[in-house]
């Protein structure tokens, strides 16, 4: 695990949809200073997640890669990694079971 | 996002005809996203009401909202006044669900494919189409219609949405009963699993302790990652340097780059590397004969260097690995990159200490060949310096008193460094000590040393310049053999400088040769340089002398300014130490000064 320093922690709300997800994606495009090359996603109150959900998490995914760095999911619940194993995104991100 | 949307919400139930079993359930409402999640939302209270499980409620929630996105997302903004309508019948069998809309529609694709895996949108009909039964879109100048169906799961039984309406009581019916029981085994389920990943690490990190060789140490990393992930077979490899690698350890025979030679498994390998990404073996991306049916290459890395692959495949299971499976191959690799990086730092660090504790034994051999003081001969000032480049050298001196008025002096050269060099000057050193009897003749001793020596210096393919020679008081006479080594250079007391040449090949090159002596009057007030190249022949830069003529010229100046009882000594260390100060010392310098002084001291 990287230093703390370079990480860029975020907290996902308890629905990440079509209706949050331009919200997460800008508030990481604002925070994620040149400092930063990865991004922990504290995922531990997402409770559902959609497609549009799915898709904000590419963009952020996509922040990190830029810098080299990596999106971590940290400790989602079953149900969210149900869905990242439905649209084989879990081989994309790095989770991090709680 | 607007404030909160008129919703024109229906509660009551109603029985749609040919349905006689089913409980049906209306939502009417606007074309906004906070409409679709609070459409979806109700709807999953609706159909937990009925006793849903708890995996039909998520995918329920989620294909409702998907499908109303697109509603919504397909809505021109003049019929944003529009309203679309969602109707779910639930059956003991199944759901349906009908949403109409207004809206243009859309074309729904014959074949829903995932997009590219950094695609930020086109998931949704997947989803769609993933976890449902069957799909129907009507598309109509008027309106679309898009009917849902998904199966229930097995122990999901309707209700009677009137009684599970009343308060909640402690007592949980038989169908919540269920519904817990099966959350708990899956609760248990998930545990089971993650406890046997966890247990499997701890096991394996306990046994590697005990494992030296890092082969055997990975094929039971490899068979330990196989068990927790189920898979059947795998291969395990290393990336050396330009590009290539070794296959450290191998489970089941295949996946191996040796028995697939079509060259599959190599790209699938390539394509892992080139993209530094996971890539998935499904049914169908390796040959049959692979008879593997889901699996993974993975690259790892340590500190962004590729450190290898770790390649796993299963014969029996189609699905793709786990989030849970995926975990516990990157914490292995992890494990396994630091596990390669301590190895290779500690033979690099065993490797350092074995060169120093070399170097350490040859300079101590170097030094035990030096002699510890110089003979006291009346008449005569001796003074030697030795000096090794790199630690250690091939040079060494010695003078040793021959009969009571003279000494036998000798310098040699061994060509190379380190131990190998240390010990054949001590070597060489041995057989000119060991025959005095010949020290009257200095080109016999040369003569005999070159035989004793050819045979080991001739297979270990060195070569040592030497010079020896007598030097005595009374006669005032030196005599001096060479074999390849630097002129010795005589000073005169009139400052006249006189070299003599080698007078004959490098020890080691011929065995049978024949050293003439040189012998040359050396009265009081004269001087002697024995050197070796060091002096004048650095291996790269400019040494302190160009050539042995420039030396010639030092000693000429210097003995003809120095007073008669001078020591020449400190001038010319301080002369070679101008040259090597800014630079280490490119080669070994060693050499003996004699200076027959112009009245005998008194012993």
């Amino acid at each position: 695990m990287k230093s703390p320093e370079n990480v860029l922690v975020l907290t996902a709300p308890s629905e990440l949809t079509a209706n949050d997800a331009s919200s997460l994606r800008d508030k990481a495009k604002t925070r994620f200073t040149e400092n930063y090359t990865d991004i922990n996603l504290d995922c531990s109150h997402l409770g559902f997640i959609d497609s549009s959900g799915l898709g904000a998490l590419i963009s952020l995914q996509k922040l990190a890669a830029q810098r080299s760095g990596t999106l971590r999911l940290l400790k989602p619940q079953s149900a969210v990694i149900q869905i990242l194993e439905l649209t084989r995104l879990h081989r994309i991100f790095e989770i991090v079971p709680g | 996002m607007s404030a909160p949307a008129p919703f024109r919400n229906d509660p009551s139930l109603i029985t749609p005809p040919g349905a006689e079993e089913g409980i049906a359930w209306r939502w009417t409402g606007i074309p906004s996203l906070m409409a679709v999640r609070e459409a979806a939302v109700n709807a999953r209270k609706f159909l937990k009401r009925q006793g849903l499980m708890e995996e039909d409620l998520n995918a329920w929630e989620l294909v409702l909202t998907e499908a109303a996105n697109n509603v919504v997302l397909h809505m021109p903004a003049e019929r944003a006044g529009d309203s679309w309508n969602l109707q779910l019948i639930v059956t003991p069998k199944d759901v349906t669900a009908t949403l109409t809309d207004h809206s243009p529609g859309f074309e729904w694709p014959d074949k829903v494919d995932l997009p590219d895996v950094d695609s930020e949108s086109g998931r949704g009909l997947y989803i769609i189409k993933e976890m449902t039964s069957s799909r129907h879109y009507l598309r109509g100048p008027q309106e679309n219609v898009l009917t849902l169906v998904r199966a229930r799961q097995a122990s999901g039984r309707i209700t009677n949405a009137d009684n599970v309406r009343e308060p909640r009581t402690e007592v949980f019916t038989a169908e919540e009963k269920k519904e817990l029981e099966a959350t708990l085994d899956d609760m248990t389920e998930e545990l089971g699993a993650a406890y046997e990943s966890l247990s499997a690490i701890f096991r394996f990190s306990s046994e590697s302790h005990r494992i030296t060789d890092l082969s055997d140490f990975t094929s039971t990393l490899l068979h330990h990652l196989g068990t927790v992930t189920q898979s059947d077979c795998g291969v395990i490899r290393l990336a050396e340097e330009e590009g290539t690698f070794r296959t450290l350890a191998v489970m089941g025979g295949v996946p191996s780059p040796d028995t697939l030679d079509d060259g599959d498994f190599d790209r699938l390998e390539q394509a892992a590397i080139a993209s530094g990404q996971d890539q998935w073996i499904e049914e169908g991306t390796l040959p049959a004969r692979a008879r593997i049916k889901s699996g993974l290459v993975h690259p790892f890395y340590e500190g962004g260097i590729l450190m290898g692959t770790v390649s796993l495949g299963r014969h029996r299971l189609t699905d793709p690995m786990r989030a849970g499976d995926v975990n516990v191959v990157h914490t292995f690799s992890e494990f396994l990159a630091q596990h390669i990086l301590r190895r290779r730092h500690e033979e690099a660090a065993q490797r350092a200490s074995a060169v120093k504790r070399e170097l350490e034994l040859a300079a101590s051999i170097q030094r035990s060949l030096l002699p510890r003081s110089m003979p006291s001969i009346p008449g005569l000032q001796l003074s030697a310096h030795c000096e090794s480049a790199m630690d250690v050298g091939g040079d060494f001196y010695s003078v040793l008193p021959w009969g009571d008025t003279g000494v036998f002096f000798m310098m040699a050269d061994v060509m190379g460094k380190g131990v190998g060099a240390s010990m054949m000057a001590a070597v060489t050193r041995s057989v000119l000590r060991s025959v005095p009897q010949l020290y009257e003749d200095p080109g016999l001793v040369l003569q005999q040393t070159a035989k004793f020596l050819f045979e080991d210096l001739d297979r270990l393919e060195m070569f040592v310049t030497a010079v020896v020679g007598t030097m005595d008081l009374p006669s005032g006479e030196v005599r001096v053999a060479s074999a390849g080594h630097c002129p010795v250079l005589i000073a005169m007391p009139d400052g006249e400088v006189y070299e003599i040449p080698a007078c004959g090949p490098p020890l080691g090159l011929m065995e049978e040769i024949h050293y003439p002596s040189t012998s040359m009057r050396f009265p009081a007030g004269s001087r002697m340089l024995v050197f070796t190249d060091g002096l004048t022949d650095p291996r790269d830069g400019r040494g302190a002398f160009a050539d042995h003529t420039e030396l010639a010229h030092w000693l000429k100046e210097s003995a003809r300014s120095a007073g008669p009882a001078d020591d020449l000594h400190e001038a010319l260390l301080h002369r070679l130490r101008l040259n090597s100060a800014t630079a280490p010392l490119a080669d070994d310098q060693t050499f003996i000064l004699l200076h027959r002084l112009e009245t005998p001291t008194a012993p």
